[in-house]
């Protein structure tokens, strides 16, 4: 099956080096737009270092990374921000002695790129924080209650939320989440997920997972790394029927790892 | 026994010199902060603020003038220092900007030596009106410094809590790199940063000039005093800075009037007691806090 939709990130061969370990070892991967896909693997396959990678965190070793026409290999993160690729991280990025709105401010910044220095530094956050984009952000994120909460007295899952209310409020093309599932519970991940299927068919999506359990049901492409290559890509169901991710996902199941799922 | 004349005129005397260590060091605090650097060339726009406060006013006359220009002529030093030096070495470890700014500070102040000469030079001051308290006559320009100091640190406030571009200042404390993914670019905040450091300690020069002597080696004087001052309150936090700026301000004023030579051991015995207690500084691991 082809699909028609015009890509907008590939990456080609790319390779990063921490001193003798190859993070990740020779990658290639495509992604279109607004796509909705998940990259699974266990611990240390190399995931984060790959979203490093797409978002400048630091350049590859080897390779390199196109976006849309231009080639970002070793393109600055907020050169990559301002052509819409944001990300969100593993461990959040939240501001914790900033309010929650003021934490959804400074992510609405770059709309105040061309102000002159003079109003930026007299720009008081009051207005900003009226803007219709906020408050819909408030809305939608479900953060209105806690609005002016200082976030390190936040849930994992509150900071989780305003995490991707941040990112989404950049207007990005490419949302890349990096394990948002991770140590939510039951009742937190579901309303994660609620605030992300609303953003499917907006901008292309990239999840990386550790468990693939919360995510099956609207990933459409499922790719598996292991030990920095990728060893499967392609529609969701035919992936996890691939007889090499079964193998290396046996291993792994059995090794100690909680992510029963991928096999069963 | 210290009479009670002696002991009000000593306190608004150690308001008035911690008021300027505070203008003196927030810059460096919040630099600190972060950029992670520690901007000893801070003293050197120390020394241009208190010389340009000499040659303003001797020019026109008139000292808050001097003041005005001192202040602004020190933030455009610190914006041609950051512009050439730090935009080069923020990435570096702190030993190595450490020492890169006391080089600056070093070349800074052969560069007045060339300028204005080695002998001192006297500032007027701006106020000569004095005022009773507590039956102690008191210069009012001391107390207008407090006030400025006092002001400032509002200003300060207003900026870091109200302001869009204060408010990812503080988050850059916390975090640069997720103030980057954000799409923010942080050098223009290195920038606004530097620059407010060094006006403010160009302020600090300018106002304690009618005090002192201008002379070339003014930066380097108080640079024992900054330390303390930094290490006691723990670089990074706005009111701690704050706090140890009056503490050391008070010492060194109280303690001279007990004993002259407890001016210069008095801020160092209290350093080396809170370093024992709390090697971080009374604020250090609080990052610019409310
Ligand atoms: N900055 C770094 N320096 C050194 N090693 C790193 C760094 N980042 C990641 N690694 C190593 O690279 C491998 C891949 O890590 P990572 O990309 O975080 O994996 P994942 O996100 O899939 O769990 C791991 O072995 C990890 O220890
Ligand atoms: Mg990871």
């Amino acid at each position: 099956m082809t699909d028609t939709r015009a890509e907008i990130i590939r990456a080609k061969g790319i390779t990063k080096r921490f001193g003798a370990l190859v993070a990740v070892d020779n990658v290639d991967y495509l992604l279109r737009e607004n796509e909705v896909a998940g990259i699974i693997g266990s611990n240390g396959a190399g995931k984060t270092t790959f979203f490093n990678l797409l978002t400048g965190f630091f350049p590859p070793d080897q390779g390199t990374i196109r976006y849309k026409d231009e080639d970002i290999t070793f393109m600055k993160p907020q050169q990559r921000v301002a052509r819409g690729l944001m990300r969100t991280f593993q461990l959040t990025a939240t501001f914790d002695n900033l309010s929650v709105i003021d934490n959804l401010v400074l992510a609405f910044f770059r709309a105040y790129r061309k102000s002159s220095m003079l109003q930026l530094l007299l720009n008081t956050c009051k207005g900003q924080r009226n803007d219709p984009k906020i408050v819909e952000s408030l809305e939608t994120f479900d953060l209105q209650d806690i609005r002016d909460r200082i976030v390190k007295h936040l849930s994992l899952g509150e900071k989780r939320r305003l995490e991707i209310a941040m990112a989404v409020l950049t207007e990005p093309k490419v949302l890349l989440l990096d394990e948002p599932l991770a140590g939510l519970s039951e009742s937190e991940i579901k309303s994660v997920l609620g605030v992300l299927r609303q953003r499917i068919g907006r901008q292309t999506i990239l999840i990386v997972e550790h468990k693939i359990s919360h995510v099956e049901d609207f990933l459409e492409r499922l790719t598996v790394m292991h030990e920095g290559r990728i060893i499967a890509d392609g529609g969701y169901e035919e992936t996890l029927r691939d007889p090499e991710v079964r193998r290396s996902y046996w291993q792994i199941d059995t090794s100690g790892e909680q992510d029963r799922t991928v096999v069963a | 026994m210290i009479s009670m004349q002696l002991l009000t005129s000593g306190v608004i005397f150690g308001l008035s010199l911690g008021s300027i260590f505070f203008l003196m060091t927030i810059g460096l605090s919040l630099c600190f902060g972060l950029m992670r650097i520690i901007s000893l060339d801070q003293l050197l726009y120390y020394s241009v603020g208190a010389y340009i406060t000499f040659s303003v006013s001797a020019l026109l006359g008139n000292i808050w003038l001097g003041v005005l220009a001192g202040a602004i002529v020190a933030g455009a030093s610190a914006l041609v220092v950051e512009r050439i030096v730090f935009r080069r070495i923020y990435d570096r470890d702190l030993p190595f900007t450490m020492i890169t700014s006391f080089g600056v500070l070093i070349g800074g102040v052969g560069v007045i030596k060339y300028f204005w000469g080695l002998v001192p030079r006297p500032v007027g001051e701006p106020i000569v009106a004095r005022v009773d308290i507590l039956g102690t006559d008191i210069p009012v320009y001391r107390l207008v410094i407090v006030a400025i100091a006092a002001l400032v640190y509002i200003g300060i406030w207003l900026f870091l809590n109200r302001t869009i571009i204060g408010k990812a200042i503080r988050a850059g404390t916390e975090d640069v790199e997720h103030v980057e993914g954000l799409g923010i670019n942080v050098y223009r905040l290195f920038t606004i940063t530097f620059v407010i450091a060094g006006a403010l300690s160009g302020l600090a020069g300018g106002l304690y000039a009618p005090l002192i002597m201008v002379d070339p080696n003014m930066g380097l004087d108080v640079l024992a005093f900054v330390f303390m001052v930094v290490i006691i309150g723990g670089l990074g936090s706005i009111k701690g800075t704050l706090i140890s700026s009056f503490l050391v301000g008070q010492v060194v004023s109280i303690g001279s009037l007990v004993y002259a030579p407890l001016a210069q051991m008095a801020p160092f015995a209290i350093m080396l007691l809170i370093l024992l207690i709390k090697p971080t500084g009374l604020f250090g691991s609080q990052m610019l806090k409310r």
